[in-house]
């Protein structure tokens, strides 16, 4: 890709200041889409892009707002998820602390597409600096007039709020956020209906990651020939990939999709760190990992699924041949346990158990019939769970037993403790 | 209609149906733990999950639709394995109680285990353990965190029928625990609801602990004796002890649901002072007699006064059966010549005027909605007036919740204390007793500010809204308290009760009217005949025998009312009791009889419901059935009363009384195990019309005293059960003191009103209208110093309130 | 919090600012997780009594207030150190030597996972990711971002926070 269109601004000292924003042609796509477009306009304009979401779920951006009902005298309601929990992805903590403006302004659009009159921004709470830009620059943007009553003098209004997260992965999930924001335990909820339908307060409500508001600005400033220009036709335009675990560089790159993923850890993640990778986790923890003789897959939500893994969000973590991956299973199976919110059977009871299964095997006490137990336990929290936060945990153990079999077996069928024992972690 | 297959079968639903219902109502079984049909679908539990051909993962029919040309598979290999899955991983942490635990036998994870599961677990890793003890979460309800498999029933019912929200789940995950703050609950009505929805043993009856295994229990249905609700409830004793109160979801207007006093105040029958024989008094000293030193005694004496055209009045208490009622009116009108015979000791304002009788008898016949409570609860709007529904009539208020959930109806309420559905109302009011007539007036007038009202805000901001909202209902329910009854306003409520009804039928809607009454069978006892014709008698004349039958009205009457005045004076005074009251302590005569569940009968519910009440032990040796006693009487005085068993009584009552006729012959074993049926309205009768009178509205100036029942007390009963004793305070003042007084202090009220005083600990209640107190009316104080007139109710009174010098063990104080 | 804050102390000094929060949501139930933040800025930490006045304030059943802070990880119930170093060791962290690091904290604070050091200065608890992983091993102490860590920083940055009069945490050097 030529040109850094995401991250163009990012490292401008003046790019979190409304006057840079605005200087550098920020808010003029809004004004020109409030005053002369239709919502409907807006709508197709992104369904023509083929954008889709940049949170984990990939759904097409314009066919999610299509879905709201018109007329129907309801408040409609759009959430911006800042809740970006899933291991390996920063991408929306820097977009936030660098370009709060962009995001905003694609809110705005979204929300008249929408014809919401309420939006919230669930920015989880350990992102104070985040918080902090976001909250800053909201209030330069009502000064100025881009939100509040009566938006650049047309019948749009818009109040956006900001809503603090407490710790909670699973709050990343669309309904689990709502409910968090209504000011219920974070647990997600039954579809139908759909939060375009019902969401919060049983009103329409659109959903979006931080990165799919930020793309909406470009599309329509630079156009959806543009868009659709970048990247495989199935998933265009530009897209943030991180980089983080064994690897030379650390950080988030700018790119299309479509690139192998041996291209990305390679060329832009510089290598390993010692010998040769193991294996390269390709779209956050909840995506199962790609063993070395898998590096080729191309990096587009339709390659990977065929690969038995996803896009994800697109949080790439590399593991290098110092890395035992049954420490890695087992810190998985802790992370999705320690997050389960409870509310089903096999994620709240089945992680647990499959936690305790490699805590065991890791530190020298596996037994024969562990892993066989460990298939079942993932079988049942895959098929059944309520939410994909289940079904993910149980797709990347599983992956770990499927690529690496040997791994576990050493360690059970060995006497002596090889590791550290780092079961009280 | 939707045609849909399962396993192959074709089956015809209606649209929106859940697959699972489908296949319930089509004896196909599949379980579930976190489904309950009254309360929010979660899908929780996994455990319903079913195939659907063409879908690549399992569905939960409890949250999944039947859809035209849909093909479900329940018992497909997918299925049965993800069943087997689903109960290894819930047995993961559950731990294998069973021997010790009280839900075994009657487990549905047992059940459910034992139908679905592998049968046997791979666990070997420790499994999860909160704590070793269980916890007491109030005094009659114990938890054990480590049983609960989260299917949130119990928090659900707490939230969404009951209404307390007392119940919640802290942590997350694998460490997610129900609890209430601070592992206690606060705001909880003791309903037990909780326990019963619980599939495991996770929530137990602490009264009933380690006190039996299921299948060692005699099980009898029966019907509730606390209000007029009518729930059907499951006695079980165990060797004829009474050991636990159950109520099933199939049986009963309440399915599932009791109030606290329903599950737990029945142990009353086992406390207070049994009656074990007759008793004669001779030289002013109460003396154990012969059955027929007793009874000859009063034949004679009414012979005596039958000799003499003499007066006797007859008093029976409204928990007494029908058949008892009827076979005693049989002995008052065709033996003892007199119609002088009442059916309530509270309600001293039906006595005042002549007429009141005949138009509460019009209004029971022609007016009173004789229907069931679910579907009078569709109506677009719900008027509850006059009526504390959340302490009187538990159930009832539970579902008014939930119908209001699923209808999103108006509900309006006038009240004269605050509850717990007033956050559920459209409009609510604080109303003093005795002003039913002038709101009803108000909310009917086509004037805007007919009667001085506009002073009092809360009042016109409630008529307003609630005449714009009777104006848009196409059907209204009303459903009407008795407090009304007290006062000197009762007739005129009761004319224009009649009135609103025949108004808005007129204006084509479609009107319900029930009374919530807070005795089991006061109904009852009003159609049996039980009503006094206060034309030809004189209620302030002393009669010569007064016979009372149940009742207690030295104690439960107001002071100087005519009933309480006939008790203290009449020279022969018979009471025929089970427990000794104040009535029986002053009686010439004490007969024994049953208390409930000694005799088989019936009552009659708020729904003009006849249902089956029955006896869970056999009688002492001394003790004769009411209905016996009567027979005798009435044989030796020349009359031969024939129906002599409760079945028999029951045949005559349906040709008898009017409306009775379509009841069923006997119970039928099934869902509807002790249901005889709606009674149906009599024809109706031309009568002359009764013109409403306006009425003025009575503000609450000064302080003012109000009775009832409380959530742990119906009338003195309850006083006698151990487990109801045990909740909340012996004696109490609630009211409202203002900000001056905070929780954290323990107070006492002097209530002052001429001679009469009680002092009593305060309760602070926020939400009480100012001035306005409230005791609870089985601790109103002893027959000598009542401080409740039958002149004036509400009684205006003095009012001292200082710090205690007492100090209060009580739960409701700890909690604050 | 606790004996030095009664219910009505914090009635008194929080009705206003929640009020102020609840003009942003249409239930009053949505302002319990931002007054639960305000109650614990204001006191250090939460308690039954900020429960207690919580649910009074917004008037909604107290246990909906307990369920949140028992829920969600970043409201504290108990009294901990003046600093919460909270370290993340999941995956990428880990990846880059995060178990290390915190071996190393234990050691140096002679604590275990949860525990707080003697002189009551740090609270040490493993946390799940959040969202540092370019720059791992990376800790949170309060609600300030230390990244790049290494022993010898780690070291330093205690030293510096020991010291009884430090300014208040000023942010990362890269």
């Amino acid at each position: 890709m030529s040109e850094l269109v995401l991250l163009k601004h990012i490292t401008h000292p003046d790019s979190t200041s409304i006057a840079f924003y605005e200087k550098t042609g920020g808010y003029q796509g809004l004004k020109k889409i409030l005053t002369t477009y239709s919502p409907d306009k807006v709508i197709d304009t992104v369904k023509a892009s083929n954008l889709r979401g940049r949170g984990g779920a990939g759904f097409p951006t314009g066919l999610k707002w299509s879905f709201v009902p018109k007329d129907d005298g309801k408040t409609h309601y759009l959430c911006c998820n800042a809740d970006e929990g899933e291991p390996g992805t920063f991408k929306d903590r820097l977009l936030m602390e660098r370009d709060p403006h962009r995001v905003i302004e694609g809110m705005i659009i979204a929300a008249y597409a929408i014809q919401a009159e309420v939006a919230y921004i669930y920015i989880r709470g350990e992102y104070g600096l985040s918080i902090a830009m976001i909250t800053q620059a909201l209030k330069a943007a009502y000064a100025r007039g881009y939100l509040g009553q009566n938006i650049f003098n047309t019948d749009f209004s818009l109040n956006i709020y900001v809503h603090k997260g407490a710790g909670a992965y699973i709050c990343g999930e669309e309904t689990a956020l709502l409910e968090s924001i209504e000011g219920r335990r974070g647990q997600p909820k039954l579809k139908p209906p759909f939060p375009a339908v019902a969401g919060l307060y049983d009103c329409p409500t659109v959903i979006n990651n931080v990165e799919t508001f930020v793309c909406v600005t470009h599309i329509f400033a630079r156009g959806v020939d543009w868009f659709t220009s970048i990247g495989p036709e199935d998933a265009p335009g530009p897209r943030l990939f991180g980089l983080s675990g064994q690897l030379q560089n650390r950080g988030i790159v700018e790119l299309p999709m479509g690139l192998s993923l041996r291209e990305l850890v390679y060329d832009y993640g510089g290598g390993p760190l010692t010998g040769q990778f193991k294996a390269v986790i390709p779209g956050g923890l909840s995506a199962p990992m790609i063993p070395l003789a898998g590096l080729d897959v191309k990096m587009n939500f339709a390659d990977l699924a065929a690969a038995d893994s996803m896009m994800g969000s697109a949080a790439v973590i590399a593991l290098d041949e110092t890395t035992s991956i049954p420490t890695v299973g087992r810190r998985i199976a802790e992370f999705f346990s320690h997050e389960s919110c409870g509310k089903c059977a096999p994620c709240r009871e089945g992680l647990p158990w499959a936690s305790k299964i490699l805590n065991r095997i890791e530190s020298g006490h596996g037994r024969s019939g562990d892993i066989e137990q460990l298939q079942v336990i993932c079988g049942g929290v895959f098929g059944n769970s309520f939410c994909a936060l289940g079904v993910g945990a149980a797709w990347a153990i599983r992956a770990t037993l499927k690529h690496f079999p040997h791994e576990y077996d050493a360690l059970i069928n060995q006497q002596t403790i090889p590791v550290d024992d780092r079961t009280n972690l | 209609m939707i045609i849909f297959k399962i396993n192959g079968q074709e089956i015809e639903v209606e649209e929106g149906t859940t697959i699972l219902n489908a296949a319930r109502a089509n004896a196909v079984e599949i379980p579930t733990f976190c489904y309950q049909d009254r309360l929010s679908t979660l899908a929780s539990c996994r455990m319903c999950l079913i195939e659907v051909e063409g879908r690549p993962r399992l569905e939960p029919a409890c949250a999944t639709l039947a859809a035209e040309g849909m093909a479900v598979l329940t018992h497909s290999e997918k299925v049965i394995s993800s069943r087997e899955d689903m109960l290894e991983i819930l047995l993961a942490n559950h731990p294998l109680d069973c021997p010790v635990c009280d839900k075994s036998g009657e487990c549905e994870l047992q059940d459910t285990v034992f139908e679905y599961g592998k049968g046997d677990s791979r666990l070997v890793d420790p499994k999860r353990v909160f704590r070793i003890d269980d916890i007491q979460l109030n005094n009659v309800i114990t938890f054990n965190a480590n049983r609960c498999i989260q299917c949130q029933r119990c928090v659900r019912v707490c939230e969404e029928v009951v209404g307390d929200v007392a119940l919640g789940t802290m942590e997350r995950g694998l460490d997610s625990e129900i609890t209430g703050v601070g592992n206690s609950l606060k705001d909880c009505s003791h309903c037990g609801n909780c326990i019963e929805v619980c599939p495991v043993g996770a929530l137990m009856s602490t009264p009933y602990r380690y006190k039996a295994r299921p299948w060692d229990l005699d099980k009898f249905e029966t019907t509730c004796g606390m209000c007029g609700t009518g729930c059907s409830m499951t006695i079980e004793a165990r060797e004829g002890k009474l050991a636990r109160v159950k109520s099933q979801y199939e049986t009963g207007i309440n399915g599932e649901l009791l109030c606290a006093k329903g599950r737990f105040g029945f142990d009353f029958i086992d406390g207070g002072q049994r009656i074990t024989q007759p008793m004669l008094r001779k030289n002013d000293v109460l003396t154990p007699v012969t059955w027929s030193e007793a009874l000859d005694f009063i034949i004679d004496k009414s012979l005596n006064i039958l000799g003499k055209n003499g007066h006797i009045k007859g008093l029976v208490s409204p928990r007494q059966t029908n058949e008892t009622a009827f076979i005693f009116q049989k002995l008052m009108r065709e033996v003892f010549q007199s119609s002088d015979i009442h059916a309530s000791c509270r309600f001293s304002g039906l006595n005042l005027q002549p007429e009141t009788t005949d138009i509460l008898k019009a209004l029971l016949s022609q007016t009173y909605s004789r229907q069931p409570l679910g579907d009078i609860l569709q109506s677009d709007c719900i008027l509850l007036l006059g009526t504390n529904i959340c302490d009187e009539n538990p159930v009832s208020s539970y579902l008014i919740r939930q119908h209001k959930r699923d209808n999103h109806n108006h509900l309006l309420i006038a009240s004269s204390r605050p509850c717990t559905l007033d956050d559920i109302a459209t409009e609510k009011l604080r109303l003093l007793p005795g002003n039913e007539a002038a709101v009803l007036s108000a909310l009917l007038s086509t004037q805007p500010d007919e009667l001085a009202i506009s002073e009092d805000q809360q009042l016109s901001d409630f008529v307003i809204a609630g005449k714009t909202i009777l104006e848009q209902s196409a059907s209204v329910s009303l459903l009407i308290g008795t407090e009304f009854m007290r006062g000197q306003q009762a007739k005129n409520c009761l004319i224009w009760i009649t009135e609103t009804v025949q108004h808005l039928q007129q204006q084509g809607k479609q009107v319900f009217m029930q009374f919530l009454f807070d005795r089991p069978n006061q109904l009852g006892q009003w159609h049996m005949g039980c009503l006094p014709d206060l034309q030809s008698y004189d209620q302030k004349s002393i009669p010569d025998m007064f016979y009372v039958v149940g009742a207690d009205p030295i104690a439960d009457c107001a002071a100087g009312d005519q009933l309480e005045q006939a008790a203290l004076n009449s020279p022969c005074l018979i009471v025929q009791t089970a427990f000794m009251t104040a009535s029986a302590q002053q009686a010439m005569v004490i007969l024994p009889t049953p208390s409930y569940g000694e005799e088989d009968g019936t009552y009659t519910n708020n729904e003009a419901r006849v249902q089956k009440v029955s006896a869970i032990r056999p009688l002492a040796a001394n003790i004769l059935p009411s209905t016996v006693i009567f027979t005798q009487l009435a044989s030796a005085l020349g009359l031969d009363i024939i129906p002599n068993t409760a079945a028999q009584i029951l045949s005559q009552i349906k040709q008898e009384i009017d409306g009775y006729q379509t009841l069923k012959e006997d119970f039928i074993f099934g869902p509807k195990l002790n249901d005889y049926g709606l009674t149906t309205s009599p024809p109706a009768i031309t009568e002359a019309e009764i013109k409403a009178p306006a009425v003025d509205y009575l503000a609450l100036e000064n302080y003012t005293l109000i009775t009832g029942d409380s959530l742990f007390r119906s009338g003195k009963l309850t006083a006698q059960s151990k487990n109801l004793s045990g909740l909340g305070h012996d004696a109490y003042v609630e009211m409202n003191p203002g900000a001056d007084y905070d929780e954290q202090q323990d107070y006492e009220v002097t209530i002052t009103r001429g001679n009469a005083t009680i002092t009593a600990p305060l309760k602070i209640n926020r939400a009480f209208p100012d001035k306005l107190l409230f005791i609870p009316e089985g601790q109103l104080s002893t027959p000598a110093n009542k401080i409740i007139t039958a002149a004036e109710y509400p009684c205006v009174v003095e009012v001292e309130i200082k710090v205690s010098s007492i100090t209060i063990k009580s739960e409701q104080n700890a909690q604050s | 919090m606790t004996a030095a804050y009664s219910k009505q102390d914090i009635i008194a000094e929080l009705t206003v600012p929640i009020a102020e929060i609840a003009k942003c949501y249409p239930t009053q139930r949505s302002v319990i997780m931002p007054a639960l933040y305000l109650a614990q800025e204001t006191y250090g930490f939460l308690d039954e009594t900020a429960y207690r006045a919580i649910s009074e304030i917004l008037e909604v059943p107290e246990i909906w207030v307990f369920e949140l802070a028992s829920f969600y990880t970043l409201y504290k119930n108990k009294n901990i150190g003046k600093y919460n170093l909270q370290l993340c060791t999941n995956v990428p962290c880990m990846l880059r030597g995060a178990y290390d690091l915190f071996a190393h904290l234990q050691t140096r604070l002679g604590i275990n996972k949860g525990e707080t050091s003697k002189d009551g200065l740090f609270t040490l608890t493993a946390v799940e990711c959040i969202g540092s992983c370019d720059v791992s091993p990376a800790m949170m102490v309060n609600d300030t971002y230390y990244t790049n860590l290494s022993k010898e920083r780690v070291d330093k940055l205690l030293d510096q926070l020991s010291q009884a009069d430090t300014d208040p945490l000023t942010g990362n050097e890269q």
